[in-house]
């Protein structure tokens, strides 16, 4: 049951929030709207759902058109950020609730209702609360629940507006992985929301990057975090360190640093930006060609990562590099200690407005 | 900062204490104590007899009559204005949340008098309604429509805030799931507001029963006919027949009372169930 849509348009008074937007998601896949906030990507969501309306442009699900289908017709189900449980109906009457309401005749016996809402429960492994109230459960709880009563009417498509947005660290962690496996089990073709890139890169099939109402990037996890199609999609995807410079044939020169701009050889000494991951900038002791010269500024060493804060006071700029544990220790770096700093690699990008309309297809 | 050192010194809290219950005993306890105590100081017997009078029983049903109207009217455009003030943005909503009001800052005697502007003999509509042979003025459509008028806003009131803190989606999750507007309404809006709707009616009702001034004025006094409850005190008491008007007060003073009761039943309701709306998920 696949998702499209197709030169989506919403405006709300002068402000634009979509532009021209085009998606597809493939039958069975678990793909993540991934932006910050204000970036349309829960308008995206409502519009495929029908709880909201766009502009211009066309829903089509299981390649049926429904844009302009009223909302309980389009046999997609809603997850949202704060569950939106019904408060006075036990948790057994709200998973119920979507196969009550069904027309007479479509509606199944009592007893199967009953049996539908225990096997679901026992889905989200929460069979045991059936005759509670929402308030009296948590919040990983309640979310697991509105999951469960969302996929009672049997959805062809699921959509999940930042799931996991209003729980704390740890149960986030927890229910995401459950998440992926839940989907794994089912199968159902679903779309969230979420404004975490890492819960993105970590549960989805595919990432589509949101910016501004616009996609600025459609890829698998792997494609988005290794090869961002632009400042924008490198900059939200993880910590950087930034450069600006210049691109000459080939090869950057960024204020003391010197890299290979693969994809860049045709450029004529063209302004540029050049981001570097922490993790790809090397600290050394012994001053190497090509080093810039750093301060320590903090060194946080949790984690398997260790976090090093540096101050380049020639270039008046802040850097980061993010070195394993083992290697932070044999190097034994302190705090206010003068550095050599190496960026090992760059992915650079000319200094132009970035084209990122058009259709991705999944 | 600690409970204590927000504290007013003793003298200053026992003084506001007193002034607080001074004022209570003054201006509420002693009057309600007194209409009960003209009402029964000669007797049950005589109590019960002020009820036997045919005038009194039909300004009891007239109430009453005008009171289920109103309220009736009232709870169906209650649940109708809070829910368009509560889910749409439109121009001019804030004027209509003040339009809203109006009964509450007009004085019920121009309330009374517009009535009788508007279908009164020499109103507006006056000549019409006589060609047609409809009385309005001085008959119960204007009695209803007077009580109604003042006890317009208690409902949308009462449940505009509950409805606006429900927020809409529990409404828009019905909606995913299947359920047609309608059903939306009577199975997931209705429920989450019953207290607040209750609390509504019971106020409407109160002011209902007790409206003298706009009913005053539009019901043309007539005994047995357009006399409502409160009309009908002002009768008795005007004859001295003091026995007999206090113990009609005290019918108006006890489902005041009942009202009260009521009332804080259901905010004890309603704020236990916000709080539960609010607790904090983890």
């Amino acid at each position: 049951m696949s998702i499209e849509i197709a030169n989506l348009h919403k405006r709300f008074g002068q402000h634009t929030i979509l532009e021209n937007l085009n998606l597809k998601v493939e039958t069975g896949q678990l793909v993540a709207l991934l932006g910050p906030s204000g970036s349309g990507k829960t308008t995206i969501l409502r519009i495929i759902a029908g709880l909201e309306q766009a502009d211009a442009g066309t829903v089509i699900l299981n390649g049926r058109d429904t844009t302009q289908d009223p909302l309980d017709k389009r046999r997609v189900g809603f997850v949202f950020q704060h569950y939106a449980l019904f408060r006075h109906m036990t948790i057994f009457e709200n998973v119920a609730f979507g196969l009550q309401v069904r027309p007479r005749a479509q509606r199944p016996s009592k007893k199967d209702i009953s049996d539908r809402v225990r096997e679901l429960l026992s889905l989200v492994q929460l069979d045991w609360v059936a005759d509670r109230y929402p308030h009296q459960l948590s919040g990983g709880q309640r979310q697991r629940v509105a999951l469960a009563r969302a996929l009672a009417v049997e959805p062809e498509v699921l959509l999940l507006d930042e799931p996991f947005g209003a729980l704390d660290a740890k149960v986030r962690a927890e229910l995401r992985r459950w998440l992926r496996k839940l989907h794994d089990d089912t199968g159902i073709t679903s779309l969230f929301v979420t404004h975490d890139q890492e819960e993105a890169l970590e549960v989805a099939d595919r990432i589509a990057v949101l910016h501004q109402g616009r996609l600025e990037q459609e890829g698998t996890p792997e494609e988005v975090y290794e090869h961002p199609a632009n400042p924008f999609v490198f900059h939200f995807l993880g910590d950087v360190n930034l450069f600006h410079g210049r691109v000459h044939q080939g090869q950057a020169e960024l204020a003391g640093v010197s890299l290979p701009a693969p994809g860049h050889e045709g450029a004529e000494n063209a302004p540029a930006v050049a981001f570097v991951r922490p993790h790809d900038v090397e600290l050394s002791r012994e001053p190497e060609p090509g080093a810039l010269v750093a301060e320590i500024t903090s060194i946080h060493s949790f984690g398997p990562l260790a976090r090093v804060q540096l101050r380049d006071h020639q270039a008046e700029r802040d850097l980061e590099a993010a070195l394993p544990l083992e290697r932070l220790r044999a190097l034994r770096l302190t705090l206010g200690e003068v550095v050599f700093v190496t960026p090992r690699q760059a992915k650079v990008f000319l200094d132009q407005p970035t084209e990122a309309t058009g259709t991705w297809g999944i | 900062m600690s409970a204590a050192s927000v504290r007013e010194p003793f003298w200053v809290r026992l003084l506001l204490t007193l002034v607080a219950l001074a004022f209570l005993a003054v201006a509420l306890v002693a009057p309600l104590v007194a209409v009960f105590h003209q009402a029964l100081k000669d007797g049950l017997a005589l109590y019960f007899a002020s009820f036997k009078d045919p005038n009194a029983w039909a300004a009891i049903r007239l109430s009453l009559v005008a009171a289920a109207v109103a309220v009736a009217l009232n709870t169906i455009f209650g649940l109708a204005a809070a829910w368009l003030l509560a889910r749409f943005r439109f121009r001019g909503k804030g004027f209509l949340t003040t339009l809203l009001d109006i009964p509450f800052v007009v004085s019920p005697v121009v309330a009374g008098l517009i009535f009788v502007l508007l279908f009164g003999a020499q109103g507006w509509f006056g000549p019409w309604l006589d060609a047609h042979d409809i009385r309005i003025v001085f008959a119960l459509p204007g009695i209803i429509l007077a009580t109604t008028f003042v006890s317009l806003p208690f409902v949308a009131r009462e449940i505009l805030p509950t409805l606006q803190a429900q927020g809409t989606e529990e409404e828009e999750a019905a909606r995913m799931l299947g359920a047609s507007s309608l059903r939306t309404f009577w199975r997931v809006t209705l429920p989450n507001i019953r207290w607040a709707l209750f609390s509504g009616i019971v106020l409407c009702t109160a002011r209902a029963l007790g409206e003298f001034g706009a009913v005053s004025v539009v019901s043309g006094h007539i005994r047995g006919e357009t006399n409502t409850l409160p009309l009908h005190v002002e009768i008795l008491y005007n004859e001295y027949q003091f026995t007999a008007a206090f113990a009609c007060a005290s019918l108006l003073t006890l489902t005041a009372l009942v009202t009260l009761l009521l009332k804080s039943l259901l905010e004890w309701r309603i704020r236990a169930a916000a709080r539960r709306a609010l607790e904090i998920p983890s």
